[in-house]
């Protein structure tokens, strides 16, 4: 109960940002990413499927809305192969199970991950109504998610999936309480269990991305693909400054471990994304963490506690 | 169009109409109105007319005035029910997001899980010709339950292999040929049914549908076609029959209306020719349909239109044929009347009166403050406005009036009368008076050559040719200076409008006034096309004067008009009265004389404002108001014919809640009974008025009142509790609606317990009777034995009193024979007198009267008559003792005189009963008369004690005295002395005749009376008698002693002696 309760003043503390778009500004990725399933792993997507969740608190009872931008795939923003030939289906669901279903979080699209009730569905082609701009999913009633009483609030998930093709299609999502403007929802926070995304190509930029270190867990796993050693992947925690873990080169994954320090308890990591290679474009990646108990660790786009900066050594100086 | 009519307007304003300035009548239900949740998902009505929707919150049912959220029956599930359907039976359906369907039988709910471990959101149901239902779950896909609700097929969602597996279904359609279009988020595939495999197949996906979202399917207008909705791919026209894919044919319709990216939820067919289509985020159309299924001319609902949101998720369409919505966030929202149309017509939203509204042809002139607009041929789209550029005044306009020159009237608020001349765009100033009440325009009307300008000062004619005004005041002639309205009939007579009796005329001499009552204000005037004239009051409701038959009728609150207070009158196409009121509308059915209410509840928040209001030749209405322009379309009207069912809410008796549908059987008391019910009428929920009674208790029905429940006491007895209910349009519901209540009556009052105590008090009775039967035999036997007894011991005694009576009585007759042999013999008196007779009559058997006679010389007889005191032994004792003293004491020397005789004797029985000596002794004497007859000459001597003693000489009676004093007896000394008797003496004649008699004979009761004989009757029958012989007067004399006692008791001895010389 006490951790159900630190966690939801976290989530509280962490939302006062009132941002829910997915990547988050703080993560500084520009897309996420999912290919058609005919393309192959080694341009960076290894199940050409990614989930999402939505938690909507529970003080919240108006409608609201999930907004794509650029849903389809086609035009400027999206990673042609050959020409544009794929299909990608937007799947919300809510209701009993959307979360609370093992296969639902786990990082690959097996079993009954697409659990729930689907709320809403849409499959883009290439569509220049919806290239590079907003198509949106709504309006929801929160109470048709799946309560979370951990949170007190409501989960959703979208589920973005390539039905065929093998291009890369790059989109964003809103939480909105406006269909046709982005509109935060007070207190609310997407997360995700596995992390695809596009990288930057201005090898100035640092994406960041914050999994939440839960009670229990002694040590994580670390595992991205087709990172293709662009560069480094950096943990910074409340108890480090900073370390490297194992990358990942072209079409494979690289896994690391980490033990867990006492003080990361209850806190985000940030895991820096760092280029080093200004030749690579279009460099999409894969990242998903579990613990010792191979049990997936949730990536907050609002990192609960807020950003995690280095505490460094707590000194004492007695009043005189 | 108007440009060519009006080419010189070239400093007209030309405007377009934003569409968001019309509205329609929608009402909508949120949280703030009771509704159970802002996000409503589903619509459907049960066959007692209520309302259900399902909810983020639940289930909610609506009867037309409050919601309710709590039911009986199974546990309802709290997921969402998203999809609902009423089969054949009556049953209502419910699908719900966790897969569970819960149905509404006989008021009570029971959950049904299609799906077990695989269950997913119930997306559609429907029912096939079989009565089969058939229920689509998301994921699950088919599900059917046969009419007895048991699952005779169901799929397994988790099984690759089978048809529904794969798919996220959303909504499905039986078609004729018994196949499934089944829409999912792949598109639109076909199954059939094998009869061999016992399960669906899938044929495929219909080519031009796959990949699209498919949400809804909806058999159209043609045979085998439908309408196939999905999410933001628009609209379809799908086209085939049979199980082949490729027999099937698509056309993408709705491009021309807006449709092509339609987010489609819900199609509803709205009878043959109107459908009505949800477009999700965008609002709801309602599109015109040709007879090939071809969609027309539309309508787009919008929030701008008065929809509460335009994310709708369903349409539904009541028995009474209004239509409802639920929101995704604004709850419900019903549109019960098309025929209204709400619109802003001025720019500023603030201040959007229509104070003013004239037609002309095709031409509508509306009014506000500073500003005049023209629409004309209903282009709404465009609007014609003047305003102060063009010469109007800042104030507000009130009467509009076009003359057959075309030149438009402006009445004012305060500012007189203006013109704007056909062509111009210039209004100038036509009469501003210098009484400013003059400057007040409440109306305009005209004939072919003149107009009327109806003012607070009266009314003015103006001829325009002329420009000739002719005034009209009270000064010459008008009940009133303050005109509200003023009415140019067919006949050209112009009526007005003010605070007098009726209806005025000022341009002829007619009247119709309304004998017997007060003043009133008339405030607005129309007339009907049958001539009648109605005219609405300020407080005194609508009258209707008829100058065909000359009747005024009065219609009031009393009459369900929405308020007395009446601001401007129209006339509908279908005749209907339409009165303006502060926030709604009043409509008169003057045929049916009912009349229907519009107010806040039916969407209407504005006033109608003076006079503004008018009616087209096309038979649309226009009205102004203090929100804008209120156009209402006649022939959109719906019109509600069906009577408001009728359903009990609750029944409460004594605070304890019973079931209304089954019959209620209570144990005796006394009972308090509350009965809530409701006549459901979705049109106009507000009108719907009652009527009841409790047969058994109140056997006559109430006067119909807007009261939804009952209350009664009651008590043992058999009730029948019936209520109808009628609507605002006169429909009534015809069978009215019973509960039966039977209160056990109390034992008292059973007949058992009335028999069983007649039998038992009869009982008791019978054992009463038979106790004292007994008793009274025992008594009886007991007295019995008691009277045998004292008989026995009565016989004892009586013989022993019989046998001492006799030895008494033996012994008495003995005594008698003596005393009667004392007697000396009758026959010495007859010897010594000519005639005498002794009547001597003891009253016992001895006597105490005796006689004695004696010839105690040769000429002197002694004759003694004397009574002893007491009869009987006594009296014979007595009469013994004066018989011997008599004897001896007249034998005795010396005795000369019969004083003397009594004086010895007196002395010698006083002396013989010691009265003389014990003063204890006995007191008993005798009265007795001595007398002596000297034979010689008759001189008879008598000395008497006590008694009397009559004589008959020559004829006449003489009575002789005795002394007072009688023989014997105690007496004091003095007394003693006095004692004396005396000798009377009396010189006789022969035959007279000397009566001598003891008090025997005058004592004697008897005669007719029971009275005493007395001396007097002795002394009259001596009189009558004494001249007969002797042996017939002691005849006549003892007759007469039985005949005078006849059977009385002889009270003492008699003795009765006659001697005649």
């Amino acid at each position: 109960m006490i951790k159900q309760l630190y966690i939801f003043i976290l989530l509280v503390i962490s939302a006062l940002a009132f941002s829910q778009p997915v990547p988050n500004v703080d993560e500084n990725i520009p897309y996420l990413m999912t290919f058609g399933p005919t393309a192959e792993t080694s341009w960076g997507d290894d199940d050409f499927s990614q989930a999402f969740f939505f938690f909507i608190p529970v003080e919240y009872d108006q409608p609201f809305y999930i907004r794509v931008f650029d849903p389809d795939t086609g035009g400027e923003i999206d990673e042609i192969a050959g020409e544009f030939n794929t299909r990608c289906t937007y799947e919300v669901f809510g209701g009993e199970g959307v979360h609370s279903e093992d296969a639902a979080r786990e990082t690959s699209p097996v079993g009954n991950y697409k659990s729930g009730t689907l709320l809403a569905s849409r499959a883009f082609t290439q569509n220049p109504r919806y290239d590079n701009s907003w198509y949106t999913f709504g309006p929801f009633n929160p109470a048709q998610g799946e309560f979370w009483e951990a949170f007190n609030g409501y989960v959703f998930k979208i589920i973005c999936e390539g039905v065929s093709g093998d291009d890369g299609n790059m989109y964003r999502y809103y939480l909105s309480t406006d269909s046709d403007n982005n509109r935060p929802i007070e207190g609310a926070n997407a997360f995700a269990y596995e992390y695809s995304f596009r990288m930057h190509n201005d090898h100035e930029e640092v994406a960041h991305i914050y999994p939440y270190v839960d009670e229990g867990t002694i040590w994580v796993k670390i595992s991205n693909f087709d990172w293709d050693y662009d560069g480094n992947i950096m943990v910074i925690s409340v108890a480090r400054q900073g370390r490297d873990v194992r990358t990942s080169g072209e079409d494979h994954w690289a896994h690391d471990e980490l033990q867990i320090q006492e003080e990361e308890i209850g806190t985000s990591f940030d895991f820096r994304f760092s280029k080093a290679n200004p030749l690579i474009k279009n460099n999409n990646v894969v990242v998903n963490v579990r613990n010792q108990y191979d049990e997936t660790l949730r990536f907050y786009t609002i990192p609960l506690g807020g950003v995690p900066k280095y505490q460094g050594e707590i000194e004492f100086v007695p009043i005189e | 169009m108007i440009v060519k009519r009006l080419p010189g307007l070239i400093l007209l304003i030309l405007i377009a109409i934003n569409g968001s300035a019309q509205s329609y009548q929608f009402i909508d239900f949120g949280l703030s109105e009771g509704f159970c949740d802002n996000f409503a998902y589903t619509i459907n009505q049960d066959q007692k007319g209520f309302l259900w929707i399902g909810t983020g919150q639940g289930l909610c049912r609506f009867d037309g005035i409050e919601f309710k959220q709590d039911f009986e029956g199974d546990s309802i599930p709290l997921s969402i029910a998203s999809t609902s359907f009423l089969d054949s039976r009556g049953r209502l359906w419910f699908g719900h997001d966790n897969g569970y369907i819960s149905i509404l039988v006989d008021d009570r709910f029971r959950l049904m899980d299609p799906g077990g471990q695989s269950r997913s959101a119930v997306k559609t149901i429907r029912e096939d010709r079989k009565g089969n239902i058939l229920v689509l779950s998301q994921q699950s896909g088919i599900t059917i339950f046969n009419p007895e609700l048991q699952i005779t097929y169901s799929g397994n969602p988790d099984d690759s292999s089978d048809p529904f597996a794969g798919k996220f279904h959303s909504t499905f359609q039986i078609t004729a040929d018994e196949n499934l279009l089944v829409g999912s988020d792949m598109g639109l595939s076909i199954y059939r049914f094998d009869e061999n495999l016992n399960t669906y197949i899938e044929t495929g996906i219909i080519p031009d549908l796959e990949y699209l979202p498919v949400t809804e399917i909806v058999p159209a207008v043609l045979p085998d076609q439908y309408w196939v909705g999905t999410d933001d791919e628009g609209l379809f026209r799908v086209t085939g029959k049979g199980y082949n894919p490729q027999d099937f044919s698509v056309q993408k319709i709705g491009i021309d209306q807006g449709l092509e990216y339609a987010r489609i939820t819900s199609i509803v067919f709205d009878g043959e020719r109107r459908v009505w289509i949800t477009d999700f985020g965008k609002g709801l159309y309602r599109l015109e349909v040709d007879e090939s299924g071809n969609p027309g001319t539309y309508v787009l609902f919008d929030k701008a239109k008065g929809m509460p949101n335009n994310s709708i998720n369903e349409v539904f369409i009541d028995e009474e044929g209004n239509q409802w919505f639920s929101t995704q966030g604004s709850g419900i929202a019903v549109l019960r009347d098309q025929a209204f149309t709400f619109f802003g017509l001025w720019e500023e939203e603030q201040l959007q009166d229509i104070s003013a509204v004239y037609i002309d042809g095709e031409d509508r002139w509306f009014g506000g403050v500073g500003r005049i607009a023209l629409i004309s041929n209903d282009q709404l789209e465009s609007a014609i406005f003047l305003d102060t550029d063009n010469g109007l005044p800042e104030d507000r306009v009130t009467a509009l009036y076009v003359d057959q020159g075309g030149d438009l009237y402006i009445g004012t608020e305060r500012s007189g009368l203006y013109l704007k001349r056909r062509g111009s765009s210039q209004i100038e100033a036509l009469v501003v008076a210098r009484n400013s009440l003059e400057n007040i325009v409440n109306a305009i009307d005209g004939n072919s050559d003149s107009l009327f300008v109806a003012t607070n000062n009266g009314v003015y004619s103006y001829h325009p040719e002329t420009g000739r005004r002719v005034s009209r005041t009270t000064a010459n002639g008008l009940p009133h200076n303050k005109i509200n309205d003023i009415l140019v009939d067919h006949q050209g007579i112009a009526w007005i409008a003010t605070e007098t009796r009726g209806l005025w005329s000022v341009n002829s001499d007619k009247q119709f006034l309304i004998t017997k009552k007060l003043p009133v204000e008339f405030k607005t005037l129309v007339e009907g096309e049958d001539g009648i004239i109605w005219a609405g009051t300020d407080g005194n409701g609508v009258f209707k004067f008829n100058f065909n038959d000359e009747t005024l009728d009065w219609f009031s609150i009393d009459a369900g008009l929405k308020s007395e207070y009446t601001y401007a009158l129209g006339i509908d196409p279908n005749g209907y009265i339409w009165v303006g009121h502060r926030e709604g509308l009043s409509r008169i059915d003057p045929m049916a004389e009912s009349i229907r209410t519009f107010g806040k509840k039916s969407g209407f928040s504005s006033d109608i404002l003076d006079n503004a209001m008018a009616t087209s030749e096309s038979g649309k209405m226009y009205m102004g108001s203090t929100e804008g322009l209120i156009f209402y379309d006649a022939y959109q009207a719906k019109e509600d014919t069906v009577a408001p069912k009728l359903s009990f809410k609750s029944v409460e008796i004594s605070e304890q809640s019973y079931d209304p549908s089954k019959d209620i059987k209570l144990k005796y008391d006394k009972y308090r009974l509350r009965i809530d019910f409701v006549g459901i009428n979705l049109s106009n929920p507000e009108q719907v008025t009652y009527q009841y009674k409790l047969e058994g208790f109140q056997d006559e029905w109430t006067e119909y009142t807007n009261l939804d429940w009952a209350f009664f006491p009651i008590a043992d007895g058999d009730f029948t509790f019936k209520v109808r209910a009628c609507d605002g349009n006169g429909n009534c519901s015809v069978d009215p609606l019973s509960l039966n209540i039977s209160v056990k009556i109390p034992i008292w009052k059973a007949w058992w317990f009335i028999v069983s105590s007649i039998l038992l008090v009869l009982a008791i009775i019978f054992v009463i009777f038979k106790i004292r039967e007994r008793n009274q035999k025992a008594i009886q036997e007991y007295l019995q034995r008691q009277l045998d007894e004292r008989t026995r011991e009565v016989v004892m005694q009586k013989e022993e009193i019989e046998i001492k009576n006799r030895d008494i009585t033996d012994s008495i007759n003995y005594a008698q024979r003596i005393q009667a042999s004392i007697l000396p013999p009758i026959k010495k008196l007859h010897d010594a007198f000519s005639g005498s007779f002794v009547f001597y009559q003891p009253r016992d058997i001895v006597s105490g009267d005796f006689y004695w006679y004696e010839k105690i010389d040769e000429n002197k007889f002694m004759v003694v008559c004397a009574d002893s005191t007491g009869h009987g032994v006594p009296g014979a004792f007595m009469s013994m003792i004066g018989t011997t003293l008599i004897k001896d004491i007249c034998l005795r020397t010396g005795i000369q005189k019969p004083s003397q005789v009594l004086t010895t004797l007196d002395n010698e029985v006083r002396e013989a009963l010691n009265q003389n000596v014990e003063t204890n002794g006995s007191n008993d004497g005798m009265d007795i008369i001595v007398a002596e007859v000297d034979m010689s000459n008759y001189k008879f001597t008598v000395s008497s004690a006590m008694r009397p003693v009559i004589i008959y000489s020559g004829g006449e009676q003489i009575y002789v005295k005795g002394s007072r004093s009688s023989i014997g007896g105690q007496l004091d000394e003095d007394k003693l002395e006095e004692k004396e008797f005396i000798d009377q003496e009396y010189m006789l004649n022969k035959g007279d005749i000397i009566y001598m008699f003891s008090d025997g004979y005058p004592d004697q009761f008897g005669g007719p009376l029971g009275r005493k004989f007395k001396m007097v009757r002795l002394k009259n029958l001596l009189r009558d008698i004494h001249d007969k012989p002797m042996d017939e007067q002691y005849n006549y004399i003892k007759s007469n002693f039985f005949l005078w006692k006849e059977d009385l008791e002889q009270v003492d001895d008699v003795l009765f002696m006659g001697i005649k010389l």
